[in-house]
């Protein structure tokens, strides 16, 4: 399977960049992560005249190298069998997502005998969760899922997936690919560091936490972190410098950002539930090593895999801009470098996928990527 | 782009002096090192933030440890505090008995130790009495390491009834004080006027301090010698809550114990109850008494006897038993008499008594003890155990009343409040006893009055159903024998027989086991000083007497037994010999025994006396009787013959009467027969006539058959028929004739059947009739029928009814006939026979218009054999028989109209429903 990325700020850009595709390259699937600026519809329809399927979803910055940028579009290219993918796309109502996925799943196996899925969803509401619940009650927990929430420049207003002809903002694309055929490889990691002492989610419906140790969350968050309660930048100061995680028995701790205030009960808003009696600690952000960390991971896998890919797809969280500034190019960097092959990714606002040892679980502040190989 | 790069970079991009290669060589190192820069600036501030987020938060996290350690510690305090309360827990569940309490107390220092509090003196508990004014106290002394459990007095310190005041105040009130320097010394002083245990560090203590907390009743406190700090107290307040679960346990064990004490004080009361009324006989009470005293001995009140008393107002004694034991396991059992008067003891328990308290306690101590001790020691005699008290000696004696006495102990320490109680319970069940047992003594007595009755009776019975004189003998055995059934002891019993004023006596002696009269002999009571005695005694009417008889006095007598042959087993070695003696009227009856007999004895002796009495009475009697049973005899065997003779009479009389019944029938049979002969002749000759004259007619007929004169043939066999029909008509006549005889004759059997009353009186008239005529041709009479034709057949016996018909019409004849003898000129004897029907009876009268019946004789006529008839013309038995048969044999009347000169008439009623026979 060849692929290649490219990228450009408008939608002409992108035009003139697929007509100048070699001729003996004709991508049938087209990974689009592009900004909320962006007319996405007009580009889908782009790629479609070209006869190419598309998956795509608004992001909080894309990328085909080190170099990210907001407001831009990032295609990766690949022209893998048609018979070997099929793109779903469901939209949600947020009652029944889970059984919508669970379909979803039923369909996949229905059309290959062992699916592997990238996923991409939209609207913050979503309950990742049971998206995810919804595939593993069909596919089990080995699953092989990987995928990110797609942003919308950090406006946190209004997100986006979409293919050929469709496009919803509280939806799900799933993009199914026979692992008999193309080799579906993804892992997770944050690099983040638990810090202090456990404390105990003492209160809280879903992601919305009113207490941690029974004293108001909020409360709690300031305590630790210093942060004074008028700091305007009070969210981007959680999520990037002390988000909460979740601890586990088994894997890597799951972040779990605190979002949003409620000032009126000092309750927060958290990235993912965070069920009463849960256990958090408060986190640093990753050192300065995360990087090597990571590209270590990278390189960990591959030979682990034994792989040599053809294309590699980056979800990596918008958080992880703030928080690791311009150390994350050099992460992107390394990873490109260990992989050496067309690329793309996208700041999503929440990414998919196993850390090391860990579960099929949504993350955040996570960088989650995928390789894909075509099979002899 | 950090600005100095970008100064830099656009000064090189700005600048001839490079090349291109050059210019975006350097621009690439220039973004390199902006890209540097910027990496730096970002790690930089980063690492501030990071630094002081760490800073904030280590600090947050210190505090937070520090608060956790804090809260580890006061759980780990919180802990240790509660396994403290919970081990005073456990042993509060683990109380078996009160005293266990010590253990609470105990613990509980032991606890506060551990958890730091110290110079714990004690840990006490307090259980008020408020009515006796002391508290029961409980304590473990922890330097001491001692236990003691006082009952103290609390009226007598300010600060101790401080202390009960406010702890009986309710539950949850808390009293504190404190002593200091002197005042501790002064306080110890106080101390040691009281039973408490004297705490020696005190003597050296500068300070001393109490804390209480109250749970209603009971309290829980604590000494130290140095003040508790405010935690301190309070963690001590978490042990009297921790207590109060041991002061309820404290209470269901001592409430157990109650019920348990309470059922074995019912039990024993029950096995005394019990005993009491198994009691069969009076001499069973000191059994009980024992009983008793073992019973109370097993609620472990421990005395070493209880005494029973018995008030007797009228002597003004009370009578003691004791019961219990000696100390080495005997048991006693003692009986003597107290005065009520008695100052020290008894008068004082005759008060209480009297005042119908439950019980008493009187103490006793100094003068009024010994005075006591010498007064029992005098009256219980060889009873006496104590002979020495001292001065300092004290006695509590203990006294629970029923309603004839009491119960009492005698103990040195003043008896606790459970004794008396106990003790006055068993006097209340004692009081069952006592009652039993003079209820037994009643009935023993009377059963004794009873026995004492029967074996009087069974003399008085054996002396009634004395037939003969001689029996006098037999008599005395019985007498002697009751004696010895009631218990009399076994000794020679003897009757005397006073015959005369001279002294002369009959005496009847048993063996010397009173067994059987063994002799008999007559004596001259005159002849021996003792016999003497006996004589002038019943000379004197005494109702009896005794001798006693030793030595000359007794030789004397013994010598004189012998010249009379009474035998004597023990003879002459005798050293006494009592008699008791009783009278009766006519002599005396005694025992004579080698010692003294009992009171009851002589009164028996007395009671049997008085019986002999009637016996000799009776024995009197009976002599006389028998004279004059002799002379009865001799009278009856003449009436005996007299009345054989009547006997033989009276056969001879019903013989002849049988005769003459008979005779009477033969002879109204016999007149019956010739009437009977002329009747039936009547239809014999109807028979003869017609039989000859068909005897021509068959000649006649024969020869007009002959002939041929059928006609004249027809005529002849009618007329021959005719006269058979004839013939057969009278045969039958004479038929029922001689059948009418038949019954007649025969016995009547009184059967009743239906009869024609008319046709029976008719029948009977002609028979009448003409077996008169038959016997004189020149008898001559009119008779009148008038039979009502609508008589219809009654039950009667036709025999019997022809009978009277028969006689009835007999007797008219005959007066007619007789009438007609005295030759009265135009007399026409006239005999009417009518019968007539009334609503219940057929009424037959028979007149005539004879010589009627004269006035005199009238009330005569139904008696067997009278007549007025000439001696052998009739038998007198006619109207007697037909009177009994009218009215005996069918239920009818028969009455008579007479005047003498003209006439008589006879009514018959025969009622219809004369049911037959």
């Amino acid at each position: 399977m060849k692929a290649k990325s490219l990228k450009g700020k408008t939608i002409n850009d992108i035009e003139t960049s697929l007509k100048s595709l070699p001729p003996d390259f004709k991508p049938t699937l087209a990974f689009v992560f592009l900004s909320i600026k962006q007319d996405r519809k007009a580009i889908s329809d782009l790629l479609d005249k070209f006869g190419i399927s598309v998956f795509g979803a608004t992001t909080n910055g894309e990328f085909i190298d080190e170099d990210y940028e907001q407001g831009t579009i990032a295609i990766l290219l690949l022209n893998i069998n048609p018979n070997y993918f099929f793109i779903q796309f469901s939209e949600f109502n947020g009652k029944d997502d889970r059984q919508i996925t669970s379909t979803l799943a039923k369909e996949a196996i229905a059309r290959f005998d062992d699916p592997a899925f990238i996923i991409m969803g939209s609207n913050l509401q979503t309950d990742v969760e049971e998206i995810l619940a919804g595939f593993t009650d069909v596919l089990g927990s080995e699953a092989n899922i990987v995928g990110g929430m797609a942003g919308d420049d950090h406006t946190f207003k209004d997100q986006f997936v979409f293919t050929n002809g469709k496009s919803s903002n509280h939806a799900l694309i799933s993009l199914l690919l026979d692992q008999n055929k193309i080799a579906v490889v993804g892992r997770a990691t944050h690099g983040w560091k638990a810090v202090g002492t456990e404390k105990v989610i003492t209160r809280s419906e879903g992601s919305r936490v009113y207490t941690i140790d029974n004293t108001p969350a909020l409360d709690v968050c300031l305590r630790y972190s210093g942060l004074k309660a008028d700091n305007p930048q009070l969210i981007n100061e959680f999520v990037t410098n002390f988000p909460l995680q979740l601890q586990r028995e088994k894997g890597t701790p799951l972040m779990r950002p605190q979002y949003q205030v409620f000032w009126e009960d000092h309750s927060m808003l958290t990235s993912g539930k965070l069920p009463e009696g849960s256990k958090v600690k408060f986190s640093l952000p990753p050192d300065f090593d995360v990087i090597e960390k990571v590209v270590e991971e990278n390189t960990k896998m591959k030979i682990e895999e034994n792989l040599d890919a053809d294309a590699l797809i980056i979800y990596n969280c918008g958080g992880r801009l703030m928080s690791l500034g311009p150390l994350l190019s050099e992460e992107i960097k390394g990873m490109k470098e260990v992989w050496n092959v067309p690329m793309v990714g996208m700041f999503s606002n929440a990414e998919i996928g196993r850390t090391p040892n860990g579960n099929l679980e949504m993350h955040n502040l996570t960088t989650c990527w995928v390789v894909l190989k075509e099979k002899e | 782009m950090n600005e100095k790069i970008q100064y830099i970079l656009n000064k090189v991009q700005q600048s001839n002096k490079f090349s291109e290669e050059e210019k975006d060589s350097i621009l690439k190192s220039l973004k390199d090192a902006d890209k540097e820069i910027s990496i730096s600036a970002f790690k930089i501030e980063r690492l501030e933030k990071v630094k002081y987020t760490t800073t904030v938060l280590l600090e947050q996290t210190i505090e937070e440890l520090e608060s956790k350690r804090k809260s580890v510690e006061q759980q780990k305090r919180a802990l240790e505090i509660e396994a403290a309360l919970e081990r005073v827990r456990a042993i509060a569940m683990g109380m078996r008995k009160p005293d266990d309490m010590l253990d609470i107390c105990r613990t509980i220092a032991e606890e506060l130790r551990k958890l730091d509090v110290n110079e714990i003196r004690n840990v006490q508990t307090a259980i008020f009495y408020n009515e006796k004014g002391t508290y029961t106290n409980y304590e473990f002394y922890v330097k001491h390491d001692k236990t003691f459990i006082t009952e103290t007095e609390f009226r007598n310190h300010p600060v101790a009834e401080e202390f009960a005041r406010q702890m009986t105040k309710g539950p949850n009130d808390f009293f504190s004080h404190g002593f200091t320097g002197k005042k501790v010394q002064e306080w110890l002083a106080y101390q040691k006027t009281t039973n408490v245990f004297i705490d020696s560090y005190l003597q050296t203590a500068t300070s001393l301090d109490y804390y209480w907390y109250s749970l209603g009743p009971v309290a829980l406190g604590l000494s130290t010698y140095k003040p508790l700090a405010e935690e301190e107290q309070e963690l001590f307040r978490r042990f009297r809550n921790v207590f109060e679960l041991a002061y309820r346990r404290y209470l269901d064990i001592e409430k157990a114990e109650l019920q348990a004490k309470e059922s074995q004080i019912q039990l024993a009361l029950e096995r005394v109850r019990a005993r009491t009324m198994a009691m069969q006989h009076s001499d069973e009470l000191s059994e009980t008494a024992y009983i008793l005293f073992q019973q109370f001995r097993q609620l472990g009140e421990d005395p070493i006897q209880i005494t029973i008393g018995i008030f007797n107002e009228e002597q003004n004694v009370i009578e003691f038993r004791i019961t219990g034991g000696d100390g080495s396991g005997s048991k006693i059992d003692q009986t003597f008499h107290a005065e009520i008067d008695e100052p020290m003891l008894i008068n004082k328990f005759f008060r209480a008594w009297k005042e119908n308290k439950k019980s008493t306690v009187i103490s006793l101590e100094g003068k009024e003890l010994s005075q006591w001790v010498a007064y029992r020691n005098k009256i219980s005699g060889k009873y006496a155990h104590e002979t020495e008290v001292k001065n300092t000696d004290r006695r509590y004696a203990a006294a629970g009343f029923f309603s004839k006495g009491l119960l009492s102990i005698s103990k040195t320490q003043n008896p606790s409040e459970q004794t008396i109680q106990i003790l006055e319970r068993f006097a209340s069940v004692f009081d069952l006893t006592y009652t039993r047992f003079l209820d037994l003594k009643n009935a023993e007595a009377q059963a004794r009055e009873a026995r004492i009755e029967a074996a009087l009776e069974r003399v008085r019975s054996r002396t009634l159903a004395m037939q003969k004189s001689e029996e006098l003998s037999e008599t005395s055995v019985v007498l002697f024998k009751q004696l010895i059934t009631l218990g009399i002891e076994p000794n020679r019993l003897y009757i005397c027989i006073i015959k005369d004023s001279e002294g002369n006596a009959e005496f009847w002696i048993t063996d010397e086991d009173g067994s059987k009269v063994s002799c008999g002999f007559e004596a001259n009571l005159n002849e021996n000083g003792s016999f003497k005695k006996m004589f002038e005694g019943w000379k004197l009417q005494k109702i009896s007497l005794t001798i006693d008889m030793q030595g000359t006095e007794l030789e004397e007598y013994f010598k004189h037994l012998n010249s009379l042959n009474v035998p004597f087993k023990g003879g002459l070695s005798q050293q006494r010999r009592v008699q008791n003696i009783s009278y009766f009227s006519k002599g005396f009856i005694g025992i004579a025994s080698p010692n003294e007999q009992p009171e009851e004895t002589i009164q028996l002796l007395d009671r049997f006396a008085s019986v002999f009495n009637l016996t000799f009475t009776r024995f009197n009697d009976l002599q006389l009787a028998e004279a004059h049973a002799l002379q009865a005899e001799q009278d009856l065997m003449e009436i005996k013959a007299a009345r054989q003779k009547a006997e033989d009479t009276l056969r001879e009389l019903k013989a002849t009467q049988a005769q003459l019944i008979v005779s009477e029938k033969m002879a109204s049979l016999g007149e019956l027969t010739a009437g009977i002969a002329h009747e039936i002749q009547n239809p014999l000759n109807f028979v003869n006539n017609f039989a000859e004259i068909n005897t021509e007619l068959v000649d006649e007929l024969n020869s007009e058959l002959e002939k041929g004169n059928m006609e004249e043939a027809m005529f002849l066999a009618t007329d021959l028929k005719d006269n058979n029909q004839k013939i057969v008509f009278h045969g039958k006549r004479a038929e029922s004739i001689v059948k009418g005889m038949l019954q007649h004759s025969r016995a009547s059997t009184g059967k009743k059947e239906l009869a024609d009353i008319n046709a029976l009186a008719d029948e009977f008239l002609r028979l009448s009739y003409h077996g008169l005529r038959a016997k004189d041709k020149a008898f001559n009479a009119i008779l009148e029928t008038h039979f009502d034709s609508s008589i219809a057949k009654i039950n009667v016996s036709p025999q019997d009814v022809g009978r009277v018909f028969l006689n009835l019409f007999n007797n008219a004849f005959y007066a007619v006939n007789e009438k007609k003898k005295l030759l009265i000129s135009a007399y026409e004897p006239i005999v009417q026979v009518t019968t007539a029907k009334s609503q219940n009876y057929v009424e037959i009268r028979v007149r005539d218009n004879g010589t009627g019946i004269p006035e005199k004789v009238l009330d005569k006529i139904y008696q067997p054999f009278f007549t007025t008839k000439p001696t052998g013309e009739g038998t007198g038995l006619g109207l007697s028989l037909s009177y009994d048969i009218i009215t005996k044999g069918h239920g009818g009347q028969m009455k008579v109209k007479t005047k003498e000169g003209e006439g008589s008439e006879f009514v018959i009623q025969l009622p219809f429903d004369n049911p037959t026979a």
